[in-house]
């Protein structure tokens, strides 16, 4: 059993610093850009992990149907849990090993999606603090509903369940808000013995909405051919946002990539990279292959330009005029917040990636068939005959986006360059 | 026995004899495609509610192009069944996303079927004041969706008079699963499912009377004694009277069952005082034995299970669980470490696609288990 966060500072002190040192020193446009996004999730991860020896601290491990800034508004360190595996995947890879093995050992199939066991894994190691609380919504899939009880067992910590509602229409989020109100806040209220302040929440969110606006813009630009950031660089605001939305790191953060982008532009500078095509990515792509993403533009001069899940901002700033307007948004926020948009049925999925892929002027798409989630390779038959019907270039791609010995970048390489070598 | 007999014969297929009287008489069945679709509703208003099995469909080749290897058997199943046209006896379908796999089966359906009515149940996750509000009011979209299409009303006297039915079938259940404590047990397993399956497959008040006649002739039944370990069976998507005949061959008896197809189905009874009838059936659904799906469902289930296994002296636990069904695998990893904790039950996990219903393997896996016992 190893102590909390112990890999996760291992990831901070071995690979971030050098890296974010190693950008630095680069005398390169979107490596300094990087260096910068980089920044502020170094030192995001250093307050978790310092919080998680402080008696004193809160430590809110929360699944995608909620947003930080709640979590802020009490004075915890929030930490979006699906987030986490990635931070390893791209950088300790033996640790998504390790944390794999622990939750099969423990009994969890190989078959259950590896983001799931992953988590598993980490909380059966002891990388999750004893100081820590969970608050998880009862979906959108079945590895959440399962990863979360056997997580809660066995850290014996406080946790709170919400009802997700699988409907896309403004009651529901209004549902979803009011129980927002009447169970998170008494929960939050309870494990912090802090009194929800209004006033302060309301600053928190005006302060992720400076953040949102921003994106918004960012996100604009990526419309314009060629892209103004190379692929690698496109989602990295809207990551910063999910995990620390609310904090005025994250506004930084993202402010200083909305300035670069909007010099880049203004100046004129283009992006170097030839775009022979844009792709949509559907669902969320490896993170274990860094290299990925610039290999397709450099070999292929195939950009990424957007993806279904990680990275469409598709609302407007939360309303804060009133009590009830601002939670409805905040509901609203985590309910369209990345794998939540996996309530929707096929159609809806499909509905949602094709309104992307003309918004951001794509002409393919590739989508990924996450070996362990039973919910996108459902979904998988209605998208393909779409595709087929409409003529839209379609890869469906199988792999495990956390595990690299399931399907290795090499092989995704071999299959993305020869679908781009047919159309 | 006669009686058994017949429970054989209507188990084994959705088009039974009883079924099609009905149908030639102008009734109208829907399909249901999970447990926890309050099926109430639809017998108040007249219809005849049918839970969706495919009884030997081996082949899924024309479901495989649509639905994903990955997606479990049954909900391949179901939609091989659908696009050959084996449904076609429906007059409409209520699916739930209960789980993923069914979530996706809900669009192939809508997609694919030509049935007068479909609706999609979007189920609670929660056992909680939340969960209960949202089942309310999907239950209550159920109902007029079902008035809108079949130009009718569901009344509160309505709805009260298929509580009693259903709290009648609940009851002789009950009764039926005393006979399964006794030792020997008064029925084996597999007889026992047959008679469950036939609840799921017929029109509800003529199951009652089938039931009523049959138990009779159980309780005066005269088994010889044996010391066979008694076993409970828990699963999703079982169904299969011939899985639970295989188990019983290798040497055990099947004396209770924790499954979509059995217990689930089954247990609990409704409220009928209650001044709301719909709450007092939401009510039910939330206080039975919950599907692992309930993200908080496990103490629930693990109260239902240890009076189970203590009232009907279970010894081992066989866990049923169909390939790639994530629930299920959370939910058997919890049980078997709270049964390790707190009792000295064994559990054996054994993994099968929905129609299989023996294999080699099997048989080894389940040799070994009960010489352990």
């Amino acid at each position: 059993m190893g102590k909390p966060f112990e890999k996760t500072t291992q990831v901070i002190n071995e690979f971030a610093k050098p890296a974010l040192e190693f950008l630095r020193a680069l005398d390169d446009e979107d490596m300094k850009l990087q260096a910068k996004s980089l920044e502020g999730t170094v030192e995001r991860l250093e307050d978790l992990t310092e919080a998680a020896s402080n008696p004193e601290k809160r430590v809110a491990l929360f699944e995608w149907g909620l947003t930080p800034q709640l979590f802020y508004a009490f004075d915890c360190l929030p930490l979006a849990m699906e987030t986490f595996p990635y931070l390893f995947s791209a950088t300790q890879k033996q640790v998504v090993h390790e944390f794999l093995e622990a939750a099969e050992s423990s009994g969890l199939p190989s078959d259950v999606c590896s983001t799931d066991r992953f988590l598993v894994g980490a909380a059966l190691s002891g990388e999750f603090p004893k100081n820590a609380f969970f608050v998880s919504c009862a979906g959108p899939c079945d590895g959440t509903r399962i990863a979360y009880p056997i997580m809660q067992k066995a850290l014996g910590v406080p946790t709170l369940f919400l009802e997700l509602p699988f409907t896309y229409e403004r009651e529901s989020a209004r549902w979803y808000g009011r129980q927002i109100r009447t169970e998170l806040i008494p929960f939050l209220e309870e494990v912090t013995g802090k009194k929800f302040d209004l006033e302060r929440f309301r600053e928190i969110i005006e302060e992720s909405n400076r953040a949102y606006e921003l994106m918004l813009d960012v996100y604009d630009t990526y419309t314009t051919t060629p892209m103004p950031v190379p692929s690698s660089l496109r989602g990295s605001p809207w990551m910063v946002f999910i995990s620390d939305a609310g904090h005025p790191r994250a506004t930084k953060s993202i402010q200083m990539f909305h300035a670069e982008v909007m010099r880049r532009l203004k100046e004129g500078i283009p992006n170097p990279i030839e775009e022979k095509h844009r792709v949509i990515w559907g669902h969320v792509q490896p993170y274990f292959d860094p290299l990925l993403l610039p290999w397709m533009e450099q070999e292929l001069k195939v950009s990424v330009i957007t993806s279904m899940l990680t990275g469409s901002p598709i609302l407007r700033p939360i309303d804060t005029s009133s009590e009830e307007t601002m939670f409805e948004g905040y509901a609203w926020q985590g309910l369209d917040m990345t794998m939540s948009l996996m309530r929707f049925d096929s159609r809806k999925i499909l509905e949602y990636t094709m309104k992307l892929y003309n918004q951001y002027r794509c002409d393919s798409v590739i989508f990924t068939q996450h070996v362990g989630c039973n919910s996108i390779c459902g979904a998988g038959g209605i998208m393909r005959r779409y595709f087929q019907k409409e003529g839209i270039p379609a890869l469906f791609l199988e792999l495990d986006y956390v595990d690299d010995r399931i399907v290795s970048a090499e092989n995704l390489k071999n299959q993305i360059e020869e679908f781009f070598s047919t159309i | 026995m006669e009686h058994l007999k017949y429970f054989e014969t209507m188990a084994q297929s959705l088009t039974n004899a009883e079924a099609l009287v009905w149908k030639n008489s102008g009734g109208r069945i829907i399909g249901l495609l999970c447990s926890s679709i309050p099926e109430e509703i639809i017998h108040a208003a007249g219809l005849l509610p049918m839970r969706v099995r495919t009884p030997g469909l081996q082949n899924t080749k024309n479901a495989d192009a649509h639905l994903h290897r990955i997606n479990c058997s049954y909900t391949r199943s179901v939609l091989e069944a659908l696009l050959t046209g084996q449904l076609d006896f429906l007059d409409g379908f209520v699916a739930a996303n209960t789980c993923d796999h069914h979530f996706r089966l809900v669009s192939e359906i809508e997609d694919k079927s030509t049935l007068k009515f479909f609706h999609y149940f979007r189920m609670h996750h929660t056992l909680s004041t939340g969960g209960r509000e949202w089942l309310l009011q999907e239950m209550k979209k159920l109902a007029e969706h079902i008035e809108e299409v079949f130009s009718t009303s569901i009344s509160e006297d309505q709805l009260r008079e298929t509580i009693a039915v259903y709290n009648h079938t609940r009851r002789l259940m009950n009764r039926l699963n005393e006979l399964r404590k006794k030792d020997p047990p008064l029925l084996t397993g597999s007889e026992y499912m047959n008679i469950a399956l036939t609840g799921m497959s017929i029109p509800r008040e003529i199951f009652n009377q089938k039931l009523e006649a049959l138990l009779p002739e159980l309780e005066k039944r005269d088994l010889p004694k044996h010391h066979l370990p008694r076993l409970l069976i828990i699963g999703g998507a079982c169904d299969s009277p011939d899985f639970i005949e295989f188990i019983e061959s290798r040497g055990a008896t099947v004396v209770a069952d924790g499954l979509c197809f059995g217990l689930r189905h089954y247990m609990g009874l409704i409220d009928e005082k209650a001044e709301d009838p719909l709450e007092a059936i939401a009510d039910r659904y939330l206080t039975r034995l919950p599907c692992p799906a309930m993200i908080d469902g496990l103490e629930l289930s693990h109260e239902i299970l240890k009076t189970l296994i203590d009232g009907s002296k279970v010894q081992g636990i066989v866990y049923a669980r169909l390939k790639f069904c994530d629930h299920f695998a959370g939910g058997r990893k919890l049980l078997a470490d709270r049964l390790r904790q707190e009792h000295s039950v064994p559990v054996i996990e054994l993994e099968r696609e929905y129609n299989t219903t023996k294999s080699g393997q099997l048989s080894t896996r389940l040799q070994a288990f009960l010489e352990l016992l």
